[in-house]
């Protein structure tokens, strides 16, 4: 087991540094002259210069390198090409944010898709079932941003029951912060819950023909009791696979998010560096989330381990 | 009988109405008519659409169905919704057909060699695939963005090379079934190169499955053009584009629902159209191959 | 076609009364008008080649069979009112595991793969009403009783740490935890090691004597059948075609399937022990 957790820790350490690796190299060797984007194309060639100098562009491309990812090590990710302030520091506050948004549209498609995922296998020969399958299918194909703005017109703007935008420091107004991420979070939630009712179904469709399940029965489980009690954990094993994939989704969709409900998280900073063409941000928020996604692969193979004691053994 | 979870059971969705070779699936059939319609209309609007898309009937601004000779009604600018959603069918087209190309010429080839080359390679391989998985269509979107600037060639070379991974792992998995197959160790046996194996026999076998991962792939490249031109690093003001006209449709969705609608409801219907696709053509290839 | 169990003492009436039992996959009839009895603690063993609706028949009977296919006719059980078939399945949880227990063909996938022994033989005794503490301790005992070496560690292990005759051995725990008065066996031996066949059936033997249990012992092996049991059906296209007293049938069998089955049996004695496995 702990020479498991080992390689994979292997694994995501090596996959990280590829992906410190390719980012920068993309980010350096694809475009123009990053100094002569931020001073704009009216720039004298010795304020370029004297820029380059300072951005420390001018250094071999290893040594830009080194000296990047010497620096995030450390939390260090560099000043902005514009605002010529400290990355990293914003980028952690801004990444909270991100992280409260995913967090909690995880937990609305977790309430979602388990009851719905069961009852749509338990009842796939009944209308309610194939109902389900179907309203999922439909959500499945909904971009997260227009069930947001669908949200905005009919439960902010027209019955006011919430605000339509901003964001609240929790630590200052949990109520305010709850009110005003209840939509963000129904929005993300709603439409990854519906792919991941899809993944609860067929999943527990696999175990209901398991010969364990008709065991549970003999000794005197009510059909529903079995599955509740035997089937479901084993059905989580593929459905744990499918909800990493989707953590990573829902942090990308949370870029689009925060756009439609104006929240200041790492998305609206990525998308604010990305019109800014501030490469150094760019590069630093685009590794945070590459290493968001990589750990999360890496704690769902845990995970399964946790979940499956046959893999325990090997 | 009453719920019973534990009775093997039948999948009526995505097996049952006639699936099994009784004549044509009810839901493939739906989902090529939708994905067949979307092609039709943006095929048509290359020559002729009710009215021109930069046209704007400012005496119609924001009207309902039918008002002016306009269809769908018009949008805030005047614009005939009916001929946007014609000249955005053509877009989704395009960048649908760009990016899952893109994905399916480099990744079916990758895919073969990751089922055909030694363990250590492969390996090699498919760590890399993993970590491409890491970079989802959208942010690789926005990095490109960064660098060329936004746009709608951007938004297609991002989407198609962040689809890649998914097409290696579908290949690799399919060329795998086919390499363990008699007719494959024979051509082994009577000294075929690997190449030619691999031209001749693996490739049109698992030629099924990268059909199902396009169609799948297409409706997944749908929704990211659509987040991407949300933001405004799509589709730029000149392309008529589904994902533009919601993004623009925002400031009146209170007051004029229906200008969201369409292209709303035109997104949920290309999409379910190509998810339906996929699902139904994975049922009719063999199921040996479907499995993963 | 003679029947009446000729043994035992004095019994109130049948344990379980099957008569006119038909089960149905949509038109196609699987079973044909089944009816049986079996006694208190009688052995009644069913034998039939593959597909002849053996399996399917205890199946019905258990009130477990496979999603699409119905069952018609009546299963009475003594002391249950009614029909079990149209019981509801609230009742119906209340009588498996307490008045009667299973064993299955396999026990590769018999068990949760993810939950510990120990668990899921405490839980048949938990459903039926004893404490945490006591089933705890009583899962020990159990383990001991099926002839399971180190019964504490077996209970902490996961099916996959266990070899098959070993998971047999749990599921006959299990079955037999609250001493039933019904064991159904479904071919409990036929996916078991020739060497560890003979064992597991000896524990069947024994614990069905020693809780009085009667038993209704499905196989297509019929040294097997005449050993364990008192009397026979016999299984062919989803109907019984003879049943009578062990000896009788095997020795004077008056179907022809009957015949069929028992010189293939013979054919196939010798060779048995080398082919399989």
């Amino acid at each position: 087991m702990l020479r498991r957790f080992g390689i994979r820790a292997l694994v995501f350490v090596v996959s990280a540094f590829g992906a410190s690796v390719l980012i920068f190299f993309v980010l350096s060797i694809l475009p123009g002259d990053p100094a002569r984007v931020a001073l704009g194309f009216g720039a004298t060639d010795e304020s370029v210069a004297a820029l380059r100098t300072e951005m420390g562009l001018d250094r071999p491309l290893i040594t830009q390198y080194l000296s990047w990812i010497g620096g995030v090590l450390h939390g260090d990710f560099g000043r902005s090409f514009s605002s010529k302030l400290p990355i990293g520091p914003m980028l952690f506050d801004r990444f909270t944010v991100t992280l409260w948004l995913v967090l909690g549209g995880v937990v609305v498609a977790l309430i979602i898709s388990i009851p719905l995922g069961v009852l749509a296998a338990v009842r796939h020969r009944k209308v309610s079932g194939i109902l389900i399958s179907g309203l999922s299918q439909v959500g499945v194909a909904v971009p997260a941003f227009l069930a947001g703005m669908l949200l905005i017109a009919l439960v902010a703007m027209r019955w006011k029951w919430l605000p339509p935008n901003g964001y609240v420091v929790p630590a200052t107004d949990p109520g305010g912060f709850v009110k005003h991420m209840i939509l963000p979070w129904l929005s993300l939630g709603l439409v990854q819950g519906a792919v991941l009712t899809r993944y609860v179904r067929s999943a527990v469709l696999d175990e209901m023909g398991q010969d364990y399940l008709r065991t549970a029965r003999s000794k005197g489980l009510r059909p529903m009791q079995a599955l509740l009690r035997h089937g479901l954990r084993n059905a989580s094993i593929p459905v744990v696979t499918v909800l990493g994939v989707q953590l990573v989704t829902l942090m990308i969709g949370a870029v689009v998010i925060e756009r439609v409900f104006v929240i200041p998280g790492v998305g609206s900073m990525l998308t604010d560096a990305v019109s800014n063409r501030d490469l150094m941000t760019v590069q630093g928020i685009v590794f945070v989330l590459v290493l968001f996604a990589l750990l999360v692969s890496f704690l769902v193979d845990i995970a399964y381990t946790l979940i499956d004691p046959r893999l325990r053994a090997k | 009988m009453s719920l019973d979870p534990t009775a093997r059971p039948v999948d009526p969705v995505t097996a049952a109405p006639g699936a099994n070779r009784r004549g044509p699936n009810a839901l493939l059939v739906i989902g090529a008519v939708i994905v067949v319609a979307v092609a039709v209309a943006g095929v048509v609007s290359f020559f002729w659409t009710p009215f021109d898309t930069g046209f704007t009937d400012t005496a119609n601004a924001k009207v309902g169905m039918g008002v002016g000779g306009h269809l769908l009604g018009t949008d805030r600018l005047g614009r005939d919704i009916a001929s946007l959603l014609m000249a955005g069918a053509k877009t989704t087209l395009y960048v649908g057909i760009v990016a899952v190309g893109i994905a399916a010429v480099i990744g079916t080839p990758l895919g073969i060699l990751a089922a055909m080359v030694p363990r250590r390679y492969s390996e090699f391989l498919m760590r890399c695939t993993d970590l491409l998985l890491a970079f989802p269509a959208l942010l690789l979107a926005l990095m490109f963005a960064a660098i060329w600037g936004g746009g709608i060639t951007t938004a297609m070379i991002a989407i198609g090379i962040a689809t890649i991974p998914s097409f290696i792992r579908v290949v690799r998995s399919g060329a795998l079934v086919v390499l363990e197959s008699e007719y494959v160790q024979a051509a082994r046996v009577a000294g075929r190169s690997r190449l030619g194996i691999a031209w001749n026999h693996v490739l049109p076998n698992v030629l099924g499955l990268v059909i199902v991962q396009s169609s799948v792939s297409y409706a997944i490249a749908i929704l990211a053009e659509a987040g991407l031109s949300y933001l405004g690093f799509g589709a730029g003001l000149t392309t008529p584009s589904w994902g533009l006209m919601l993004q623009e449709s925002q400031s009146t969705l209170s007051s004029y629902p229906m200008i969201t609608v369409w292209p709303a409801l035109a997104i949920a219907i290309a999409v379910v159209g190509f998810n339906l696709l996929g699902d139904g053509l994975r049922d009719r290839f063999d199921p040996r191959l479907a499995g993963r | 076609m003679t029947t009446t169990a000729p043994q035992q003492k004095s019994v109130p009436g049948p344990l379980l009364e099957v008569s006119g039992l038909t089960v149905r996959a949509g038109s196609s009839v699987l079973i044909d008008d089944i009816s049986l009895q079996i006694a208190q603690r009688e052995r009644v063993g069913i034998i039939g080649a593959s597909g002849s609706g053996k399996s399917l028949t205890c199946m019905a009977i258990a009130q477990l069979l496979p999603e699409g296919l119905t069952a018609s006719g009546s299963v009475r059980m003594d002391g249950e009112d009614g029909n079990l078939l149209t019981t509801p399945e609230r009742r119906l949880a209340r009588i498996r595991g307490q008045r009667t227990g299973m064993v299955f063909q396999e026990p590769m996938t018999a068990l949760n793969p993810t939950m510990r022994v120990g668990r899921q033989v405490a839980e048949v005794l938990r459903l039926h009403g004893m404490s945490a503490g006591r089933a705890r301790a009583e899962v020990q005992d159990l383990l001991t009783v099926v002839g399971l070496p180190d019964p504490q560690r077996i209970a902490k292990s996961y099916p996959h740490q266990l070899s098959g005759g070993q998971r047999q051995r749990v599921v006959i725990a299990i079955a037999m935890a609250n001493s039933p008065d019904l064991l159904i066996c479904d071919e409990p031996t036929t996916a078991l090691d020739v060497t560890v066949q003979a064992t597991v059936l000896d524990l069947i033997d024994r614990r069905a004597a020693a809780a009085d249990s009667a038993l209704l012992f499905i196989s297509h092996d019929l040294a097997v059948v005449a050993r364990i049991c008192d009397r026979v059906l016999v299984m062919y296209g989803g109907r019984i075609v003879e049943q009578g007293p062990v000896t009788e049938v095997l020795t004077k069998p008056q179907h022809e399937h009957t015949r069929r089955l028992l010189a293939d049996a013979d054919l196939g004695g010798e060779q048995s022990e080398s082919s399989t496995r």
